[in-house]
């Protein structure tokens, strides 16, 4: 049995902003204690009044979490004040949008360190916790992307794929502790301002692609797995629908993946190339929204992902009996084999 | 990380002639530990600081104590207010070769506390009030009784059996004086006298002191802290031990030198 929110203790990584900002603030309206990471120090202590007014106790710890032993302490911290982890939000996150062959191999790699490493660092200092407590829950930020693959985003969508993997295999191995769990969170595109904190190579600005659902929908879904885990749990329509596509017609929905991105992951802005904040944090876009419209919520939004989803069930329906047609002709040639005997 | 919990065994004491329990951990083999003191609340007794003093058995040399007419130590003529509580435990010690502790208060156990660490400041190096009363603002036998009642639903049950045994020991008679002794002890005039690093420890869901309390009471102390415990109820220490243990360890540790007691060198 999980805590209640209001008796819980909640870290949070990659806190300064988007999803991990929502999340913080979420809890603490619900009278949670908050741990809040990142490695922006001044917005994270504007976040943590922010969620005592809020009624929430709140901590800020800076942290980066490519740092192994900075994570350690940002864990130590939160046991040392208050006694007790039962939420671990591993969301710090970066990305970086170039084509493969055209992407700096330091900035590729540093992607790694904090989507990837910095959520294996989490795990390795709060699963002794959650051991010794017989409680916790884990809560990894993977995405929509780690079901599909996409252009220009290699890393970022190689790192949220050995995610989802990552927590498969933790949620196999704490089987043997009835209150520790571990929740996988796949989010679709969401209104934070990752886009403008990328690090970019590509020559234009990116956007996130249509529908857009905003990060206060991702903070909700959080705040539900710390109360009542769940294996995975996907946010946004659309989400749902390319899983779906994908299952059905894979090189149709790979084709489709590529062709999308190219008409609506960029805007028409020439920008300059540069690392974004994957080497080291911009102060800017402390904030929770990127300023991207939520078309997901939006009555054409939910329509579309419907579409997208309607898309899915009657390609399924016709792959089934062009499988069924195949099949059966396979069953006449038999059939006529045996005849000719 | 994960702590191992130590074994703690009853120990006898003669004190001016009188018998006094403790249950004492089982002393690690060899380097002289720390030592940590105990003491207990109203009517209560050491039991109920049995699972913190396991988790914190491995490292320190650890004694909850029962003070003189509560648990199984003898029982003086008469209820003892706190000052002679406090010079009762400092005989203890003395009789103990425990020369300065760690000293662990629950509820008026802290009052007894402070009460030592003023009267006899040379036994205490650094004090942990866990829960510490009487919240000046709440300072009448009504409110008192109010907030207990609030408090009662929030604490661990499995705490009731040790509490009936332990209030049926010490006696209705006395628990009513000691009750009435703790109203009259002005803890906010004592605090500003106590010289050794102390840590509050307060349970986030303990009406008994408030939030507001226990951060008036960190100001008045020349060296104190606060620490809270999200949803824990008063007698943290029996229903968080795991959450206490983890919050006073850094602070017991801070000055591992000082906290060595005289009679195990």
């Amino acid at each position: 049995m999980t805590r209640k929110l209001r008796d819980s203790v909640m870290v949070i990584t990659g806190a300064s902003s988007g999803i991990g900002r929502a999340t913080a603030l979420a809890a603490a309206r619900r009278g949670s204690t908050v741990v809040l990471a990142a490695r922006r120090e001044q917005a994270l202590q504007e976040l943590a009044s922010e969620c005592q007014g809020l009624g929430g106790r709140a901590l800020a710890v800076q942290t980066d979490v490519r740092n192994e032993e900075a994570v350690r302490n940002l864990a130590r911290r939160a046991i040392e004040n208050y006694g007790r982890i039962d939420v671990w939000v591993n969301n710090a996150a970066v990305t970086l949008f170039a084509r493969f062959e055209e992407a700096p191999p330091d900035i590729y790699r540093q992607v790694f360190e904090t989507n990837l490493f910095g959520q294996i660092h989490g795990a390795r200092a709060v699963l002794p916790y959650f051991r010794e407590q017989g409680s916790g829950v884990l809560i990894n930020l993977s995405s929509v992307v780690a079901k599909v693959g996409q252009p220009y985003a290699s890393a970022y969508v190689t790192t949220k794929h050995a995610i989802r993997g990552f927590s498969e295999c933790l949620r196999q191995e704490v089987l043997d502790a009835d209150d520790i769990h571990v929740c996988t969170i796949l989010p679709a595109a969401i209104d934070t301002p990752l886009y403008q904190q990328a690090a970019n190579y590509t020559g234009r600005a990116p956007k996130p692609m249509n529908p857009v659902y905003s990060a206060e929908k991702v903070a909700e879904a959080i705040i539900s797995c710390a109360e009542h885990p769940k294996r995975e749990v996907e946010v946004g329509g659309s989400s749902r629908a390319i899983g779906a596509m994908r299952a059905v017609a894979p090189g149709m929905s790979e084709k489709a993946a590529a062709k999308a991105v190219e008409k609506d992951h960029f805007t028409d802005t020439v920008v300059p190339p540069g690392p974004g904040n994957v080497l080291e944090p911009v102060p800017e876009w402390a904030e929770v929204s990127g300023g991207w419209q939520t078309t997901g919520e939006m009555p054409t939004g939910k329509i579309a992902a419907g579409a997208a989803g309607a898309a899915a069930v009657s390609g399924m329906a016709v792959a089934g009996w062009l499988w069924m047609r195949n099949r059966d002709d396979g069953w006449k040639k038999t059939i006529r084999k045996v005849q000719r005997k | 990380m994960t702590q191992r919990t130590g074994k703690l065994v009853s120990r006898w004491t003669r004190v001016n002639g009188q018998r006094w329990h403790a249950m004492a951990s089982v002393p690690p083999a060899e380097k002289p530990s720390p030592v940590v003191v105990m003491v207990h609340g109203i009517g209560i007794a050491s039991s109920y600081f049995v699972p913190l003093a396991e988790r914190l058995a491995p490292r320190y040399r650890v004694y909850a104590i029962d003070l003189p007419g509560f648990g199984q130590t003898a029982k003086p003529g008469r209820p003892l207010n706190f000052v002679e509580l406090s010079d009762a435990l400092d005989d203890w010690m003395k009789a103990s070769s425990i020369e300065s502790a760690a000293v662990i208060g629950n509820s008026v156990g802290c009052q007894i506390a402070v009460n030592l660490a003023v009267r006899h400041p040379g036994r205490v190096r650094r004090m942990v009030l866990v829960g510490p009363t009487v919240d000046p603002e709440g300072r009448t036998i009504l409110s008192q009784l109010t907030r207990w009642g609030v408090d009662l639903p929030r604490e661990d049950p499995g705490q009731l059996p040790m509490t009936l045994r332990d209030y049926w020991r010490a006696g209705p008679r006395r628990i009513v004086a000691t009750f009435k002794f703790s109203l009259e002890d002005r803890i906010e005039e004592k605090l500003p006298r106590v010289s050794a690093p102390t840590m509050v420890v307060r349970g986030a869901r303990d009406p008994i002191v408030p939030q507001q309390w226990a951060e008036e009471a960190v100001r008045l102390l020349p060296n104190g802290r606060l620490i809270v415990i999200p949803g824990a109820p008063h007698a943290l220490n029996f229903a968080a031990p795991l959450e206490v243990s983890r919050v006073i360890r850094p602070f017991l540790d801070e000055q591992p030198a000082m906290l060595n007691a005289g009679g195990t060198q």
